[in-house]
């Protein structure tokens, strides 16, 4: 087996051939002197082998990339503890079975009951609101909600960057 | 009390000595980039869309390799010093392209001075907008699709090639075929490979 191109693969007519001009850009001394030389020299192989230099290089970085984010991806998806949240959720419907059994006679009670709560609760939740602003801790209720929102978005910030496409 | 002193201030000798040792390394990570001058310019001649005598090529690579040098320590272990630079004579090529077509449009069109406005605009932002990441990530599954529809001997030629960093005997050997063989099946992956990606991401996905 040669480590060299024949003369054959590297010349095209006048002017290298494709194949050598690719090897010069991928950095692999497996052409001649003669055609190492022809190469710097010849202005129309130069800009070919540039051309080429180019698209191996961006071949090069993007295969590098698509790499590093299929690992990021298989990281993620082993990150995520599936049989464990799984099981906390057997064991949680487990425990809270009797106390659910128990409430089904009252699921009808419930919904008759339901449209009339509703509007209770919110006018509550309002005048509770509106003590609260006109209050002396009106403004630090103000105060917490922000920062809680803040936090919160935060936190849908961080989660949505983790899982997506990273530069 | 003056021989604690003198101890305590860094001796003369450390300092020549730091020196002796770093200039060997900036100087073989000269003559390896040096090595590599005649393909910097063919890169920015075809960038550049010129002659490889023109002198905004020699102005090119002469800048890479000020930048190369300087920034040599962002050079990552393992990463390969082809790769980086050409990355960096691409860059360096594209602003001087970008340049030199505002300098002809400005006076083609006698245009007036650039707002800050305008100028703020020019500006890229280094992170990329969810379209971007969205079409860079539609870019790479047609990447991956590419690199799928490969033969597979070819495919694993382009890989231990552009992420294992064989050489081409090397992978020659490891997949008993021709070097001549692995050439011409790196040439035509790459082909392939390389329709499947748009220009703008390989300037994209350097960021």
């Amino acid at each position: 087996m040669t480590d060299k191109l024949s003369d054959q693969e590297t010349w095209d007519g006048e002017h290298l051939s494709e194949l050598a001009l690719s090897c010069l850009a991928d950095g692999q001394d497996v052409i001649d002197a003669v055609a190492r030389v022809h190469a710097e020299s010849c202005a129309e192989c130069t800009l070919r082998l540039g051309g080429l230099a180019l698209e191996s290089h961006d071949v090069g970085v993007a295969l590098r990339l698509a790499k590093k984010l299929s690992v990021q991806s298989v990281k993620a998806a082993h990150g995520f503890p599936t049989l464990l949240v799984a099981a906390a959720g057997v064991l949680a419907a487990v425990c809270g079975a009797p106390a659910l059994l128990e409430g089904v006679p009252h699921v009808v009670d419930w919904a008759f009951a339901a449209p009339r709560a509703v509007p209770i609760l919110t006018s509550s939740f309002v005048a509770l609101s509106k003590a609260l602003a006109a209050g002396p801790g009106g403004a630090a209720v103000s105060l917490v909600s922000t920062f809680a929102l803040a936090l919160v978005g935060y936190a849908v910030a961080r989660a949505s960057r983790s899982t997506g496409v990273t530069s | 009390m003056l021989g604690a002193v003198f101890f305590a201030s860094p001796p003369p000798r450390g300092n020549i000595g730091a020196m002796t040792t770093a200039a060997p390394t900036v100087e073989a990570f000269s003559r390896e980039a040096a090595e590599l001058r005649p393909l910097l310019k063919a890169v920015a001649a075809s960038v550049l869309h010129v002659a490889p005598e023109h002198p905004d090529v020699d102005d090119a690579v002469s800048e890479t390799m000020r930048r190369a040098i300087e920034g040599r320590t962002r050079l990552r272990p393992g990463e390969p010093l082809r790769a980086w630079i050409v990355g960096i004579v691409k860059h360096v090529a594209l602003d001087a392209a970008r340049s030199r077509t505002r300098a002809l449009k400005r006076q083609a069109n006698d245009a007036p001075v650039e707002s800050t406005r305008d100028l703020a605009a020019r500006i890229p932002d280094s992170k990329p907008s969810p379209f971007e990441r969205t079409a860079r990530t539609q870019e790479l599954e047609r990447l991956e699709a590419a690199l799928g529809a490969l033969p597979d001997k070819q495919r694993e030629a382009v890989v231990l090639f552009f992420l294992e960093g064989l050489s081409y005997v090397d992978i020659g050997k490891r997949l008993g075929v021709p070097m001549g063989t692995v050439a011409t099946w790196i040439l035509r992956g790459k082909k392939a490979l390389a329709a499947s990606l748009s220009a703008e991401l390989g300037r994209r996905s350097e960021t």
